[in-house]
């Protein structure tokens, strides 16, 4: 079977070479190309999103024509870190409100998401455990029942290989959740289509 | 055209066929349901995230216990500066009593702690638990998975049912993420 270069869909291990921008992203977002993780533990959704340099170039020109040199130009100042978001999705209400009981909590779960939760999460490269350097929350407020958190590493010994990201969530008590990305999938990306 | 035995015939071939048919997706979609039971004590032991959990409860325990120690070692040496002194130095008993106090609230405190670290990890591992032998039950087409605490919960199960092993390389699979 061959790949279907109009989708840009991988279909039995054929990862096609070069995808135009939309495409690249919609690659990179499909769960079955090992690039996006998710866990269902009890009542909350936890995903993680690795977004490899040209998806974050995708994502910042939200264009589906990117010139050559603009994308390599903005590769050489990403290159040295490695991005992930983590998603956290509850059934229902804003995220910061979900499952508290006083206001007093409200306050404090803005200041763990805003700053305090960048310590609990790590991400573990060939035996090193590296620390998460750039961290930003996204807020949506009551707009949708899940809150985006932006995270960047520095780059390991081996930035194509085997990792793992580990989040110790205590604010909803659900213990140290790990999410692991083959090498082998990191190592076949598509290369973005450039002009 | 067809005549009366013909058409008897035929009618119960169509019956025939109906049932035949009836049959096949019913027996296609019935999807038979197994039974099994698994050691829970093993499961729990094994578990990858009771095992990272108890590394951190000891890291923090210990880190209490080394404070509480030091408070200790200095009520002794305050008591012994004491005995020496045979209690003239009525600022070292007040500063005894002071610290002994401390150690005795912080030996309070850790207590507490503990308990409320244990309880929490405690309740982290079995709601990791509950939700993978949960999936693992959905994934592998089981209509029940027992738990036997060893406690006459289960009187008897033949060992072929114990999936204990199986179980408990999914949960740590999709502990470490990989499945």
């Amino acid at each position: 079977m061959t790949s279907e270069e109009g989708t840009g869909t991988r279909r039995d291990n054929v990862v096609p070479d070069k995808l135009a921008p939309s495409q690249y992203v919609s690659w990179i977002e499909d769960k079955n190309n090992g690039m996006e993780k998710e866990k269902k533990i009890d009542d909350i959704v936890f995903s993680v999103q690795y977004r490899p340099v040209p998806y974050v170039i995708c994502e910042e020109e939200k264009k589906n024509e990117i010139s050559d040199s603009l994308a390599k130009r903005r590769s050489a100042e990403l290159s040295g870190m490695q991005y992930m978001n983590l998603k956290i999705e509850v059934p229902q209400g804003e995220l910061l409100k979900y499952g508290l009981t006083k206001n007093a909590q409200y306050e404090d779960r803005v200041n763990y998401f805003s700053f305090g939760m960048q310590k609990d999460i790590q991400l573990v490269e060939a035996g090193d455990t590296l620390p998460c350097l750039l961290f930003h929350y996204e807020r949506v407020y009551d707009i949708a029942p899940y809150g985006v958190f932006l995270l960047a590493f520095p780059k390991g010994k081996d930035a194509e290989g085997d990792k793992t990201l580990i989040f110790s969530d205590n604010e909803f008590n659900k213990g140290i959740i790990k999410f692991h990305f083959e090498g082998k999938d990191i190592k076949k990306l598509p290369q973005l289509e450039t002009i | 055209m067809f005549g009366v035995k013909e058409r008897f015939g035929m009618i119960i071939l169509y019956i025939l066929i109906t049932l035949i048919s009836a049959y096949l997706v019913y027996d296609h979609f019935s999807q038979k349901k197994k039974m099994g039971y698994i050691v829970i004590q093993d499961v729990y032991n094994q578990f990858g995230l009771k095992k990272d959990l108890q590394k951190k409860y000891e890291t923090s325990h210990t880190a209490r216990k080394r404070v509480l120690d030091s408070l200790a070692m200095g009520v002794r040496m305050i008591g012994q500066k004491i005995d020496a002194e045979k209690g003239k130095d009525t600022a070292d008993i007040r500063l005894f009593k002071m610290k002994r106090l401390e150690f005795y609230q912080r030996q309070q405190t850790n207590g507490q702690d503990d308990s409320a670290q244990m309880k929490q990890y405690d309740e982290q591992i079995l709601t990791q638990l509950d939700q993978y032998v949960n999936d693992y039950g959905k994934e592998n087409n089981y209509l029940y998975i027992l738990g036997n605490g060893g406690n006459g919960s289960i009187m008897h199960a033949d060992e072929s049912q114990n999936i204990t092993a199986q179980v408990t390389q999914y949960v740590n699979e999709r502990y470490e993420g990989k499945k």
